[in-house]
């Protein structure tokens, strides 16, 4: 017993010095991720891809409707594309009339996704970009299709941890895109986002899109989070609840933006 | 051959646990491989030769994490491999499933609840659920005895 106690005791020590020598301990995480990151890419992309071979097998019969489902979308979306080019024309044409230089427009930079928690306890992931690429705390990531990832919460050198949307850390303040109702996402016990204290007078249809207000100072306003996935406005509650479907598959994320 | 062994267990863990594990989780919950390693080493060579393992386990699992200070889930596991030995020792000493089973599920739950005490001190998001620790436990346990009964095997043949 007194060598458990003797060698916790050392441990805790030692623990106690490293974390507060400043700066070794970020030092030691950017060495081990430097070391151990592409190791975790190749297992990750190799896990993923077993996986989705059993899951093509197990969901064969479903892949002709979904990709009947999928075509059709297809086209919806060119059309949107469309006009959105021409939208985006005119708006490069607008900013030059109204000299605004390219200064005020968002800088932004790419990161790989290189690593997450692997306890499965909190919901983060590494990406491989750092101080020394301007990475600061409290920095907005989104995904490449511009749907909202996260926040740096902490930065090493070359690398930098992002808090997801659904981690328990993250209150982000949103709303419906088409009514503009406010409220706060939050994270449940089963894992699920939802949106709480929508008055009932309020009518929500399923797939509403959720973008962020911009009022908690944390994001900017307008970025896109997910859609709305089932719709609770039980009589013993008060106020609905929206859960919500993330637009990021955070499972499958390996690129991301980051607005700086 | 001794340590090829050893080197090819860490690899299969390692790949499973970060590659296949994250993909196949029940209700956003799978299990922690290197905590059942420890408890199963320290069930079988004792605490004191399992420690590098522990230390070292650890240390990955806390770069691994998104709290800020080094060294919890290392104080964590040591702490949870002291309570495994202690069973073995005093409560299970005539080796079975069931003492096997007893012994692990303590050690998570250990595990667990030093975590969250942590996480309550630092004022960190750790979202714990009763429901998603029994959860983990099943699922842990599932992984587990096979992962003994390889290390025993392993160690078994060693001697």
């Amino acid at each position: 017993m007194n060598k458990a106690f003797l060698t916790i005791l050392i441990l805790v020590v030692a623990l106690a010095i490293i974390n507060l020598i400043p700066g070794l301990t970020k030092g030691l995480g950017n060495f081990v991720y430097a070391v151990f990151s592409p190791i975790e890419r190749l297992f990750s992309n190799a896990g993923k891809g077993i996986i989705n071979c059993f899951q093509v097998l197990i969901s064969i019969s479903e892949l002709n409707t979904e990709n009947l489902a999928l075509k059709e979308k297809n086209i919806i979306l060119e059309t949107e594309i469309a006009e959105l080019k021409t939208i985006k024309q005119e708006n490069e044409v607008l900013k030059q009339a109204l000299n605004i230089s390219k200064a005020e427009q968002i800088k932004t930079d790419i990161a790989f996704v290189v690593g997450k928690d692997i306890q499965g306890l909190q919901d983060w992931i590494l990406i491989n970009k750092g101080t020394k690429h301007g990475i600061k705390t409290g920095m907005v990531v989104i995904s490449q299709e511009k749907a909202l990832v996260g926040r740096i919460s902490e930065v090493l050198e070359g690398f930098s941890k992002v808090i997801l949307i659904s981690s328990k850390d993250s209150n982000i303040a949103a709303m419906l895109e088409n009514n503009r109702t406010e409220g706060l996402i939050k994270k449940n016990e089963k894992g699920e986002i939802f949106m709480d204290f929508i008055p009932k007078t309020e009518k929500i249809e399923l797939k509403e899109r959720i973008i962020t207000s911009g009022t908690d100072n944390l994001y900017a306003k307008g970025i896109f989070i997910g859609t709305i996935e089932t719709i609770d406005q039980s009589d013993n509650q008060i106020f609905q609840k929206i859960t919500i479907t993330p637009a990021v598959n955070f499972s499958k994320l390996e690129q991301v933006i980051i607005i700086k | 051959m001794k340590y090829f062994c050893i080197v090819l267990y860490i690899i299969v863990i390692f790949f499973l646990q970060v590659g296949i594990l994250p993909n196949l989780k029940i209700f956003n919950v799978f299990p922690n491989l290197f905590l059942l390693i420890s408890i199963g080493l320290t069930i079988l060579i004792g605490w004191k030769k399992a420690l590098l393992w522990t230390i070292s386990l650890g240390l990955f699992l806390d770069f691994y994490s998104s709290y800020n200070i080094l060294g919890i889930s290392t104080i964590g596991m040591l702490l949870s491999s002291f309570l495994t030995q202690f069973l073995n020792q005093k409560y299970f000493k005539k080796e079975n499933k069931l003492s096997i089973i007893l012994i692990f599920t303590s050690a998570i739950i250990f595990y667990e609840l030093i975590l969250l005490f942590f996480f309550k001190i630092s004022d960190t998001g750790y979202d714990f659920y009763l429901s998603k620790l029994i959860i983990r436990i099943i699922y842990s346990l599932i992984l587990a005895l096979p992962m003994f009964y390889i290390e025993k095997w392993y160690v078994d043949k060693i001697k």
